[in-house]
């Protein structure tokens, strides 16, 4: 075996659980998360030299993974990528101030997370995210990712960075609260 | 004007503040809000939790776990490496 090859099978073992994960959050199929990270790391094989010794290696490989799941997600939506600056009108009124206030949780975070219904619930609104909110929303949870090099392997700007981030934010926690969240006054 | 009433300016600031990107006269404005404004707070409370919800969900839980690479999987992966 060739030192690029056993390099690759070392991936797998080392990268391949997170990757999947990753992968699974963003497509919601396993049978496209396990080709999305398939293609990752051929993709990888092919391009080592291009390496830059300026992230980790896990970071790099996330940043190739991010591409690969925008473009199996344009695929699905035949080309149209659903425009990702959606104005936050949708959460503020005319007065700058929420339309709906944000409810309360129903349970703990802590509790939340441990159930596997909510897990998929968390997994589907993440779905509902246009592509480089959710891109960069997952990107800035990745252990040791910051957000310069996120921008960077995801191609956008410093400013888009955090109007996108936030723009996920207000959207998920509201999807949320449509089963999870409880009214509490 | 630094949007001291506008929820729309403070949860933005909010949502800066939790990535340690908000400053100064910027974050003392945001304090000032949060301190009137329940809906803001539980926003940025629950910016916290996304966080926290997100971490959950990438962690991998083992191999063949809910979250993991199936072994068939990995083994499918592996051959077509190798075949590279």
């Amino acid at each position: 075996m060739s030192d690029s090859r056993s390099t690759a099978v070392l991936w797998v073992e080392t990268h391949g659980d997170a990757l999947f994960a990753h992968a699974l959050l963003r497509l919601a199929c396993r049978a496209d998360a396990e080709d999305a990270v398939q293609e990752t790391l051929l993709a990888a094989l092919r391009s080592e030299e291009s390496f830059r010794g300026d992230s980790s290696e896990r970071t790099w490989l996330h940043g190739i993974l991010s591409h690969k799941i925008i473009d199996r997600q344009r695929a699905r939506t035949k080309g149209e990528v659903a425009e990702a600056f959606s104005a936050d009108d949708e959460f503020f009124d005319s007065r700058n101030r929420w339309r709906k206030d944000p409810a309360k949780f129903a349970m703990v975070a802590d509790d939340l997370v441990e159930s596997a219904e909510f897990r998929a619930q968390f997994a589907d609104c993440l779905q509902g995210l246009p592509p480089r909110q959710a891109a960069v929303f997952v990107a800035s949870a990745i252990e040791g990712q910051n957000s310069e090099l996120v921008c960077k392997e995801n191609g956008v700007s410093t400013t888009n960075y955090w109007v996108l981030i936030h723009r996920a934010r207000l959207a998920l926690r509201a999807c949320l609260e449509h089963t999870w969240f409880s009214e509490v006054k | 004007m630094l949007g001291l009433f506008s929820c729309r300016e403070q949860a933005k600031n909010a949502s800066l503040a939790h990535d340690g990107r908000l400053s100064g006269r910027s974050r003392m404005i945001l304090r000032m809000h949060l301190a009137m404004c329940r809906a803001c707070r539980r926003f940025a409370r629950q910016i916290r939790d996304l966080d926290s919800f997100m971490a959950r969900c990438l962690s991998s839980e083992g191999e063949g776990g809910e979250n993991g690479l199936s072994v068939e999987a990995k083994e499918r992966i592996r051959q077509d490496l190798e075949r590279e």
